[in-house]
């Protein structure tokens, strides 16, 4: 989809030509994460594990659920509302007052016309993605994720 | 829209010309296509006649093909404005220096070409982000952190050439390692030992010989870079920070003395320094305590407060007055004798409190790390825009963004320079943001480089009298000595003005250099103030 890749026979020479003996290092497949790290592959089949991974590279940095940091006995996380937060959940939990699921991957009420309006008109502070940033068939992908538990799926299937 | 001076046949040609060279379905020309080039973050969001705008964009996959689109540009002489991922946002995003300009659009060229471990270098292509950066290396086990700035949506290349910066590397540009570029006549130009065929050491050895000439495709039109080496940072076993705070005003010269005498030595990579007390912006809409409410006054008063002022108010309401933060990373042992050092320093500061912050051990748990804080040990991540939600950014925001010497001198006389201008010419309501200390970081190892928000709003007129402010900044500033090191595409000619010496013969220069090497000016009119002849003369 994107990032570039050393083919594994380039791989391999250069392994040999830099000293790290003939055994080459296999490439995992893991995938960008926007919000700082890396995720692994969907379960999901399809499109809808397709549009998992477009929603983590270009989304989760952003629309995530809020960060909870792994409990430290006796010691209270202090976290500062930036460090909770991302952008769009801040927002959104603002607007609707605790109405919707604020991570957008657990929402039921997006519809694809107004997740393809958000990505190529952006909203507020959130801009607009470009076609060579998110295609077309990567947008039916996400869109299809993200409404991938109403119950009358319109894209999911 | 139609880019300037150019008839709508000729235009017609070119965009079927350009769609030969690098397939139709990668020329935007219809509307819709062609909005999503348009500057997110524009100072002019509601102000549509002054925004700039593309007339088309292009996304070639390889340097035969920018090199074909740049052949075209020349036969037509049409402008182009490159972006590498066009997430600049702030500075202009994926939107031209001139309306009508067609985009080209590198993101297509997203590879990652060679990863060197052991001499610790990586090639890229413009299109790779910082966070598919970080995805190959995790990917293939290699042992780097990522050079990130907040937040890591953007390209390495964009982010070097326009001289950004990161946590972990500071200088970003200064990382380069041998570029190659597309000049404006279409032939490809590798600099450094790059320039010697079949050279064994372009990514490994910053020069070749002659001019070192890298520095003239950073911030400027003379060239598009479609490959770049950067040397990388190894993790560390170990990351630490550290606090040393005060409760007097004063004592801020000695501790930036003692943390840049460190940075001097290469015993830190980077350091800051802070106000707590002199930054009393609260979240909108909540009550500030007391302490606030007189930081405030004493902000808003002409002199700024004095130190005696300040001290007391620190001593009242328990808030450290001088802090400076210094990062340390490196094997176990090293970090542990640098910090134990450091300790020992600013013992000799009576009453400086010292406190190691925190200190991570790799590998890391990212789990445990706050994802906004992750761009600090080179894990690239979007979070960082979170901090928007604290003000009115509903439409983003520009940056100004001086730097000033790491003196504690050069500090206060920017702090009060900022100060006078933001008093005499910006509304009550808008004032905080400028009057209270925003962090300033030596990611240079001499300087303090600052990024003051200016917000973009839905009026007109509002956003209008910010402009206005930002001129008055730029101009007074500039009069005293402290110029931008970056800025919005928008006010780019207005920067590059005040870089007036000898007649600007600045940019004077930078003009002879473009007539010579592109005499249509076809690349980025007007980018960093600098534009080709036909676009000079009336």
């Amino acid at each position: 989809m994107n990032g570039g890749r050393l083919s594994p026979s380039l791989l391999a020479i250069a392994a040999l030509a830099f000293g790290y003996g003939a055994e080459t290092r296999a490439e995992k497949a893991l995938y960008e994460s926007s919000i700082g790290g890396v995720v692994g592959a969907s379960n999901l089949p399809g499109k809808l594990g397709q549009g998992y991974l477009v929603y983590n590279k270009w989304c989760a940095g952003c629309h995530a659920a809020p960060y909870e940091p792994p409990p430290h006995p006796g010691e209270p996380a202090m976290l500062s509302s930036v460090s909770r937060l991302p952008l769009g959940t801040n927002i959104i939990a603002q607007r609707t007052l605790g109405a919707v699921p604020t991570a957008l991957d657990q929402r039921i009420d997006l519809t694809s016309e107004a997740i393809g309006s958000f990505v190529r008109n952006g909203l507020n502070a959130m801009p607009p993605f470009r076609k060579t940033e998110i295609s077309d068939g990567e947008l039916e992908a996400l869109s299809a994720y993200l409404t991938r538990n109403h119950s009358g799926s319109k894209s999911g299937e | 829209m139609l880019p300037p001076n150019v008839s709508k046949s000729d235009f017609a040609a070119a965009l079927q010309e350009f769609e030969s060279a690098v397939g139709k379905e990668w020329v935007y020309s219809v509307d819709d296509d062609v909005a999503l080039y348009r500057d997110a973050y524009s100072p002019f969001a509601v102000e549509p006649p002054l925004q700039m705008l593309a007339s088309a964009a292009v996304a070639p996959s390889s340097v035969e093909q920018v090199q074909q689109v740049v052949r075209i540009a020349n036969k037509y002489k049409i402008p182009l404005y490159t972006v590498s991922t066009g997430r600049n946002l702030g500075y202009g995003g994926s939107s031209p220096a001139q309306s009508g300009s067609v985009v080209v659009d590198l993101k297509r060229m997203n590879r990652v070409l060679e990863v060197n471990e052991a001499e610790a270098f990586v090639v890229v292509e413009p299109g790779v982000n910082f966070i598919e950066l970080y995805r190959y290396f995790e990917a293939n086990g290699h042992p780097f952190m990522v050079a990130t700035p907040e937040p890591g949506w953007g390209s390495l290349i964009g982010n070097a050439l326009d001289h950004g910066v990161s946590y972990v590397m500071g200088d970003n540009f200064a990382s380069a390692r041998g570029l190659e570029v597309v000049l404006p006549n279409g032939e490809v130009l590798r600099t450094g030992m790059g320039a010697l065929p079949n050279s064994r050491l372009w990514h490994a050895f910053p020069y070749g010989f002659g001019p070192n000439i890298n520095g003239l495709f950073s911030q400027s039109n003379f060239g598009i870079v479609t490959k770049m080496g950067f040397s990388l940072a190894r993790k560390p076993a170990m990351q630490a920070e550290f606090t040393v705070s005060s409760a007097k005003s004063d004592d801020l010269y000695p501790l930036i003395g003692v943390a840049q005498a460190m940075r001097q030595q290469g015993l830190l990579y980077l350091s800051s320094a802070a106000s707590p007390i002199r930054s009393p912006m609260g979240p909108p809409g909540i009550e500030p305590p007391p302490h606030a409410r007189r930081a405030r006054e004493l902000l808003n008063r002409r002199d700024g407060g004095s130190p005696d002022e300040w001290d007391q108010l620190g001593v009242e309401s328990g808030v450290p007055v001088s802090v400076v933060t210094g990062s340390v990373r490196g094997p176990t042992q090293i970090v542990q004798a640098t910090l134990d050092y450091a300790r020992e320093q600013f013992a000799k500061i009576p009453g400086a409190k010292f406190h190691i912050d925190k200190a991570l051990r790799f590998p890391l748990n990212l789990d445990e790390i706050p994802p906004d804080q992750r761009p600090k040990i080179g894990v690239p991540s979007l979070w960082p825009f979170a901090s928007l939600a604290m003000g009115d950014t509903r439409r983003g925001m520009y940056f100004f963004s001086p730097v000033c010497r790491a003196t504690a001198e050069d500090l206060f006389a920017i702090r009060q320079t900022v100060r006078e201008v933001v008093l005499d010419h910006a509304d009550e309501s808008i004032r905080d943001l400028f009057l209270g200390w925003i962090l300033a970081n030596t990611v240079y190892p001499n300087a303090f480089i600052f990024a003051y928000p200016f917000a973009i709003t839905d009026d007109a007129s509002v956003n209008k009298k910010y402009r206005d402010l930002f001129t008055r900044l730029v101009d007074t500033c500039a009069e005293r000595g402290w110029g931008e090191y970056r800025t919005h595409v928008a006010f780019q000619s207005e920067v590059m003005n005040q870089y007036s010496l000898n007649n600007h013969v600045l940019r004077r220069f930078c003009e002879s250099v473009k007539d010579a090497i592109d005499p249509n000016g076809i690349l980025a009119p007007g980018k960093s103030g600098i534009w080709p002849r036909r676009m000079r003369e009336g």
